[in-house]
């Protein structure tokens, strides 16, 4: 039984996450093919933006925008499957949009809410589609209810593992990477990590997106030309494209043309990510050297020129810590996802 | 148009005029990035770009480049920078005293919207990512840092201790220079709001397609959430 929708939104037609569709034309599926015959992106970012002045432009209300905007949602999602996208992150919700009317965010919450619950009628399709949905913000700041939909989701599709949507909720990036470190000062605290095993690829664990891959593109439409505290650190290597229309109004030909600005950077970038990987190598071994330098010296141990057992026994030792402490934190989400769920 | 912007480009701006684009503008940034992507730098165009920033009125310029090979050119960056503000400075009318500091030029003309001194900052990837990392060695040796919830306090505890950017605000403005759509690891912290325009090339580059840039700057409103 599909749940009743409030107020302008049962006027909005099926609002399904999987409705049905006629098939894509010759010309598109043409299309498609040609330009999966270069490298595909594996993971896609959406900045969905534009839905309130779409709404504006068509004389409809705001809620009406935010809904044509799921809509838009649901048909890209089908478009990463079949150009073999894996991997999608969406940017649904700041941290800042609390600062909107209070009328707008309740607007916007029942929304989340309601698009949440129906995905757990809609189950079979999530499984047929083999797709994992993550969250990524601070979900302890929606409201409950919207929380306990959330979790459910969550939970329903965690075994999945072909796709992986990843829904930004009660988001910003400053406050992943804040929280993130306040994991490992709490995993310092415990004497389960050392802050000397920090380092970029621990740090990225702790994130809200410790277990997604890093976005390969990052699409922003409505025409504004910057990230908006979405996803700073891992956009770090993304091929970047912004488009001037707004987000209900994106089309495939738009997606296409963001795949095709991918492809053309794709060299330049996989040297500028090679180059980072070098760097933190390095780092990394100069510091498993000097800390293990350091540790021989004040168990009092002589240090001669055997130091590459000292090394290698030192960076085991970091390694068993920061995989202990990684899994820690995985239970620990894991156990929080369900507390808040109303699922077995 | 096309001819008239050719013939404005071939006649060297003075610093007045420059000064004079800027005031007109609703706002310039107070830091500008300048994220260099291609494979090679030439200093005589990177300095040009430095002293429009500095003429049109922004105090804080950032140099990046991935690899430090404009961390590495400084000092030649330095020489084209004064050698280029003197040139602009020889056609002003009146005659100006200048400074030298560190090898960078800095006169004590009033360039309007500036009291504070210019600062240059040359950046390269380890002030990127690992830039982060280094803060979050420290606060995690900090035993406050670990409490139950993030809050705006936290939060601005990190822009305040990153290194990279010490005391300047974060950049309102990039300006990425070549034909690749990333910024390659440029500032990922600071960037949260900064508008990222693209240019293909910085070599050869004219005063009027920077110009184009800051207009353009000038116009965006931000609804930062709202």
């Amino acid at each position: 039984m599909i749940p009743t929708i409030d107020g302008d939104m049962a006027n909005q037609g099926d609002s399904a996450w999987f409705p049905e569709r006629k098939d894509a034309g010759f010309i598109q599926k043409l299309c498609c093919k040609i330009i999966k015959s270069g490298v595909i992106p594996k993971h896609v970012a959406f900045i969905m933006d534009g839905n309130r002045r779409y709404a504006l432009k068509m004389k409809f209300s705001r809620i009406v925008g935010h809904t044509m905007g799921f809509d838009k949602l649901t048909e890209t999602l089908e478009w990463c499957l079949d150009l073999g996208i894996r991997e999608v992150t969406v940017y649904a919700f700041s941290i800042e949009n609390f600062k909107r009317s209070k009328d707008e965010v309740e607007d916007l919450m029942r929304l989340a809410k309601g698009k949440f619950d129906r995905l757990l009628l809609e189950r079979d399709k999530i499984d047929k589609h083999g797709i994992c949905i993550r969250i990524f913000g601070d979900i302890a700041l929606l409201p409950p209810d919207v929380q306990v939909a959330v979790a459910n989701a969550v939970k329903i599709s965690r075994h999945n593992n072909r796709a992986f949507l990843n829904v930004c909720l009660a988001y910003t990036a400053r406050n992943e990477m804040t929280n993130a470190i306040k994991e490992l000062a709490i995993g310092v605290e415990n004497q389960m990590l050392r802050p000397s095993d920090i380092c970029e690829d621990l740090l990225e664990r702790c994130m809200y997106s410790g277990e997604a891959s890093e976005p390969d593109l990052i699409i922003r439409t409505s025409g504004e030309v910057r990230l908006s505290d979405f996803l700073l650190w891992q956009s770090c290597y993304s091929c970047l494209a912004f488009l001037d229309i707004y987000w209900p109004e994106f089309t495939i030909w738009n997606f296409l043309w963001c795949i095709v600005r991918f492809q053309l950077s794709y060299e330049k970038i996989q040297d500028g990510k090679h180059y980072n990987n070098q760097m933190k190598k390095q780092l990394q071994l100069v510091s498993d050297k000097e800390n293990a330098l350091k540790e021989a010296r004040m168990a009092g141990k002589i240090v001669n020129n055997n130091m590459d057992d000292l090394i290698e026994h030192y960076k085991l030792e970091r390694e068993k810590r920061v995989n202990n402490f990684i899994n820690y934190l995985h239970d620990k989400r894991i156990e929080f996802v369900n507390s808040l769920s109303t699922i077995d | 148009m096309l001819g008239k912007c050719s013939i404005l480009d071939g006649k060297l701006r003075d610093l007045s005029s420059i000064c004079a684009d800027g005031q007109r503008m609703k706002q310039i940034p107070t830091h500008i990035g300048l994220v260099v992507v291609e494979d090679t730098i030439s200093c005589q165009d990177i300095a040009k770009i430095i002293v429009w920033s500095i003429g049109v009125g922004i105090p804080c310029v950032t140099l990046f480049d991935q690899k430090g090979w404009l961390k590495e050119m400084q000092h030649k960056i330095n020489q084209e920078v004064t050698a280029y503000y003197n040139l602009l400075l020889s056609k002003e009318k009146t005659k100006m005293i200048l400074n030298c500091r560190n090898g960078l030029v800095i006169s004590n003309i009033s360039i309007p919207g500036f009291s504070k001194p210019v600062r240059l900052n040359f950046l390269s990837n380890p002030d990127g990512r690992q830039d982060i990392i280094t803060a979050a060695q420290k606060l995690c040796s900090d035993s406050n840092f670990y409490c139950s919830t993030v809050t705006d306090q936290e939060v601005d505890k990190v822009t305040s201790i990153l290194h990279a950017t010490h005391e300047f605000p974060d950049p309102e403005l990039i300006i990425k220079f070549g034909n690749v759509d990333s910024i390659l690891g440029f500032l990922p912290w600071q960037i949260r709001l900064t508008e990222i325009a693209s240019l293909l090339s910085h070599r050869n580059i004219s005063y009027n397609l920077f110009l184009k840039v800051i207009k353009q700057y000038s116009k965006c409103q931000q609804r930062f959430g709202k």
